[in-house]
């Protein structure tokens, strides 16, 4: 049933859409065409070959051309190859490096001399090579002097037996079958929209962004529509601290901006998001996910702690100590850690026995962490040990944040920015107090133990407040955390969905999670992600520990993608593949054919989260985009069944 | 005789360096020097870079001085692991740095001066700039014993190295620099360069050590300053044109525009350590734990600074199995870096249970893998 509709969808869409590429005409051209087209009709697709897109690279039959390596000077014969920057099948142009080679404290760029594509190299690396021998082969463009991009064509929407052609001369205009799609269906001329994608790329927006020019119309945004999270409930402060209830507060979060834009990605460069460092995160997180967090807000009245930060502070210069705030929120006890952002992400150092050090020892130690880890130097007995962290929001401008529990610790503090708000006092009165939003119950605690013996001179605060009136007085004392922590485990199970919002939250601030995002768009209900890569490499992509997908057009299908059960391929048509073509292997070299698939992603099924899994990769996108479809804002579990449609206008 | 450079300079040498492909054409001295004023080495070699991309050398050949604060400079195709001690360097401060041109691995301080000789291609001729040199040096005290060997190093007294040499050549431009010691600190010099990295095999170009004397231990007179000022005076002398040096600050975007990325690009992880050439590393930790020394055998094979392949040969069950998978798994594609290595060893305990003897045996284990970064 699927295949027939997928057929007539097809028709139509050959009807309308044909697309072929015009290059120097050669025989052999036409033999890969069909080529291609042999591979890839299968009994599913029955398109007319028009249908196909290709690029194709300067496949003519050139002549090869042995490079030999040239003079070196100083009476050298031989050099050892050191290095290649191009590989068989590349294309080159005159001038560019073909390789480094060495001779004795010489080292030696070696230039292409032809315009043309690599058919052989001569030697491997630390191979020794000789002077006025062949270097490598280079099979030289045919027809020399013209341009070797291709020259793409359109022809008129009515026809598709002639082909008329629209040539756009020496002029490449690159564009997703899509693209094209929308483009023809509006009658516009591809020549005519500025592209702003990569290499002058034409994307949808181009196109709409014109539509509205030429028309004026306010067009419906693109279905890639603002996702945006359920509504954080708890924005205030909650109810008074008697109020036994747990409550458990949603994420403020800023709303998902799909882009959409069409973007190529090297495969190293993502895979750079992941390495070792960035896979043993992802398990910490998993595990901090796993247990139950309790938050608990509050204001804090810091007026007191701001003048003696005042005060103590030129005492401190002359210790040679530079005093932030953190010395005197870390004041309680054991191992307090502090998050640190490095080059190398989040990461955690602790100081230790802060219960025997004065708040001057605890800001010069503090200094010298962060001055060790700015240099990278840290060693594993500063980083582990910890029993608590703060992790201060407020030097990077927010005022409420949601933090993450760090395992194995019990408990983490989020403090905010300090800022001057106008507040009433017990009388009744308005007055300017310096409010800080924090674990409240931890700071008093340090209010009433720590900081006493320091600020003397400051008899208001004093005034703490006894700790066991603290809901939450359990993040205080030390043999209370392992009870709590057991019964809070049991709770595990209910609360599965909150997991996901916080994974939500915890990846929003992660920079690698932005360029995820991107690739994920809504149309008509279904999450597609689409791949595109001019140039897969395939043991990049065995690194991975996730896939990240980018546009259309790649010349190989990864086995990575291929062994995934869940993956249903569909082509440009929008049909789905019964089986893949195991001849698109043979495609390594032809870089410059691509192939346009979609891929669609199957709706998240209720699963457990189970250790095994990553939660990155397919299973991430999956719990990602059920997310991310929810726009109700309740915490019910993932349900598995049809997504719900998008309203576009959304 | 260093001059401060007067606006007409200044507008002459912007002119000289602008215009990359049209060259100078009025008054063509046929040479130009230049020296730098900054210390730092990547600002140095990314002038290097800039020359050797961007001027033409046809009308005109150029001579740069330059002197860095404490660096280890290695050789293009060299392995920073096999040359030099990065732990050393590390507490040190000591930058290390990789050049485009081949050769081995020097120490830099401001005891010792860089010669970069600046030509095309054709006119590319070691022999000729360090004869050069040696003029200079017979001319400032006649008396020093100093010659050229064959491999392009100059010695002092038939025996001492005091200056080394590598070179670098493009399609149309080349050069070749050199080092001279003045007065580097000779103890540092031995410390840094020694490599404290057992089991390292790798085609790297390996540098060929050898003993050391610097000029001022010679003739204690000699100052880094009359060295530099010698050999100006000759270059100038043997290409006819004046004795004039240009003082070029290396972060000057306008004279050298693109100096700043090609700074940055020589400072990247990727250029220093990923560069290096694939190695492997079969070597033997000897872990002292609770009165007994285990011999846990690790094979690494290490490709563009990354590890591919990663084998710790560790007794049964020393560490929980799926801990020890971990590791491994995460230590494959991660930087073989001790920073990089301490954080993912820091997190991945995170999710282990609170085991005083697992945390110390795994922290025992970590720190003696990152010995070997």
């Amino acid at each position: 049933m699927a295949a027939v509709t997928a057929l007539r969808s097809s028709c139509r869409a050959a009807g309308r859409l044909v697309c072929i590429h015009r290059v120097r005409s050669c025989s052999s051209i036409r033999f890969i065409k069909s080529k291609y087209v042999c591979v890839l009709d299968k009994s599913a697709l029955k398109f007319s070959h028009q249908q196909r897109l290709f690029r194709t690279s300067a496949v003519s039959c050139g002549q090869i051309v042995q490079f030999k390596l040239s003079d070196i000077g100083e009476g050298i014969t031989e050099v050892t190859v050191k290095e290649w920057y191009i590989k068989e099948g590349d294309s080159v142009s005159q001038f560019d490096s073909i390789c480094e080679v060495q001779s004795d404290k010489a080292s030696v760029t070696i230039t292409s001399r032809y315009d043309g594509v690599i058919r052989k190299l001569h030697y491997s690396i630390d191979d020794i090579a000789f002077v006025g021998k062949p270097l490598v082969d280079i099979e030289i463009d045919a027809s020399k002097g013209v341009a070797s991009e291709e020259d793409v064509v359109e022809t008129p929407p009515m026809s598709h037996d002639e082909h008329t052609h629209q040539e756009i001369k020496g002029h490449k205009t690159l564009a997703t079958p899509a693209v094209r799609r929308l483009a023809m269906e509006n009658n516009i001329k591809l020549s005519e929209v500025v592209g702003t994608g990569k290499d002058n790329r034409i994307l949808k927006e181009d196109i709409l962004n014109y539509l509205a020019k030429q028309t004026g119309a306010i067009l419906p945004p693109s279905p890639k529509a603002e996702i945006v999270p359920p509504l954080p409930k708890s924005q205030t402060v909650p109810a008074a601290p008697k109020d036994k209830a747990r409550k458990i507060p949603l994420p403020v979060s800023r709303p998902i901006v799909f882009s959409g834009k069409d973007k190529t990605e090297p495969v190293t460069e993502v895979s750079k998001y992941f390495p070792g460092f960035q896979k043993a995160m992802v398990k910490t997180m998993s595990a901090a996910l796993k247990i139950p967090h309790f938050g608990y807000c509050d204001e804090i009245d810091l007026t007191q702690l701001v003048r003696l930060r005042e005060e103590l502070k030129p005492l401190a210069e002359i210790r040679g100590v530079k005093l932030s705030f953190m010395p005197f929120f870390i004041k309680a006890s054991h191992n307090i850690g502090v998050a640190m952002d490095t080059g190398q992400g989040l990461i955690v150092p602790n100081v230790k026995n802060v219960q025997v050090c004065s708040v001057f020892e605890i800001a010069s130690e503090l200094n010298r962490l962060q001055s060790l880890g700015s240099a990278g130097q840290l060693g594993t007995s500063d980083l582990t040990g910890g029993t608590f962290t703060l992790s201060n929001i407020g030097t990077i401008g927010g005022t409420y944040a949601k933090p993450v529990i760090l395992p194995p610790e019990v408990a983490i503090g989020a403090l905010g920015k300090i800022q001057v708000l106008p507040r009433f006092n017990g009388k009744g009165e308005v007055f300017q107090a310096q409010i800080m939003n924090g674990q409240e119950s931890h700071i008093r605690f340090l209010v009433t133990t720590g900081l006493d013996q320091e600020i003397e001179s400051i008899p208001k605060l004093k005034e703490g407040i006894p700790i066991t009136e603290y809901f939450g007085s359990f993040l205080l004392l030390p043999n209370f955390f392992s009870k709590t922590y057991r019964r809070l485990k049991e709770l595990k199970a209910k609360v599965l969905s909150v997991f996901l919002n916080r994974l939500l939250l915890v990846w929003e601030e992660r920079a690698a999670l932005a360029k995820l995002k991107e690739r994920v768009i809504n149309e008509g209900g279904r999450a597609i992600l689409r791949i595109e890569e001019e140039e897969w490499k395939l043991s990049d992509l065995k690194k991975l520990s996730h896939i990240d997908l980018c546009m259309n057009q790649f010349t190989t299908i990864p086995s990575a993608l291929l062994n995934m059960p869940h993956l249903e391929w569909l082509d440009m048509g929008g049909n789905k593949l019964q089986e893949l073509p195991d001849a698109i292997d043979r495609f390594v070299n032809f870089r410059d054919n691509p192939l346009e698939l979609e891929v669609t992603l199957p709706v998240c099924e209720d699963t457990e989260e189970e250790e095994q899994q990553e939660p990155f990769g397919i299973d991430f996108m999956h719990m990602y985009i059920q997310e991310s479809l929810k726009k109700t804002g309740n915490l019910e579990s993932c349900t598995p069944g049809p997504p719900p449609v998008i309203n576009p206008n959304e | 005789m260093v001059l401060q450079p007067s606006l007409k300079n200044c507008l002459w040498l912007s002119c000289v360096l602008r215009t990359p492909k049209a060259g100078f054409r009025s008054t063509a001295s046929g040479a130009l020097i230049i020296q730098s004023v900054s210390n730092d080495v990547y600002q140095n070699l990314a002038v290097e870079d800039w020359i050797h991309d961007h001027m033409d050398l046809e009308k005109q050949q150029v001579l740069f001085l330059w002197r860095n604060s404490p660096a280890v400079v290695i050789g293009r195709h060299q392995n920073p692991w096999q040359e030099c001690n990065l732990r050393l360097l590390r507490q040190k401060n000591i930058k290390l740095a990789r050049r485009r041109s081949g050769g081995g691995t020097v120490y830099h301080d401001l005891g010792n001066i860089n010669l970069t000789f600046f030509t095309t291609r054709k006119k590319y001729e070691r022999m000729e700039n360090l004869k050069l040199v040696l003029k200079a040096l017979k001319a400032l005290r006649p008396q020093l014993d100093v010659h050229v060997t064959d491999r392009y190093d100059i010695l002092l007294d038939r025996h001492y190295k005091i200056s080394g040499t590598a070179a670098k050549l493009g399609r149309t431009s080349a050069y070749h620099h050199c080092t001279l010691l003045c007065n580097a600190d000779k103890f540092v010099l031995s410390s840094v360069l020694k490599s404290p990295y057992k089991g390292l095999k790798s085609n790297a170009t390996p540098s060929v050590p050898a003993s050391v004397k610097n000029l001022f231990e010679e003739d204690p007179s000699l100052t880094s300053e009359m060295l530099l000022d010698a050999i100006a005076k000759e270059y100038a002398m043997q290409h006819h044109t004046d004795h004039h040096i240009t003082l070029i600050n290396p972060a000057d975007e306008t004279l050298l525009p693109g100096i700043n990325n090609k700074t940055k690009e020589l400072q990247t992880w990727e250029w220093v350590y990923g560069k290096t050439p694939k190695f492997s590393i079969s070597t033997c930790l000897n872990i002292v734990y609770k009165d007994s020394i285990l011999d846990v055998k690790v094979n690494m094979d290490v490709k563009h600074g990354r590890i591919e392949v990663c084998n710790i040969d560790l007794p049964e069950q020393w560490l929980p199995p799926a801990l020890y998978n971990k590791l491994l798994k995460s230590l494959t594609g991660s930087k073989f870096c001790p920073n990089e290595t301490t954080t993912l060893a820091a997190t991945l305990l995170r999710v282990c249970p609170q085991d005083d003897e697992l945390h110390s045996r795994w922290n025992l284990l970590c720190e003696n893998m990152i010995m070997l970064m």
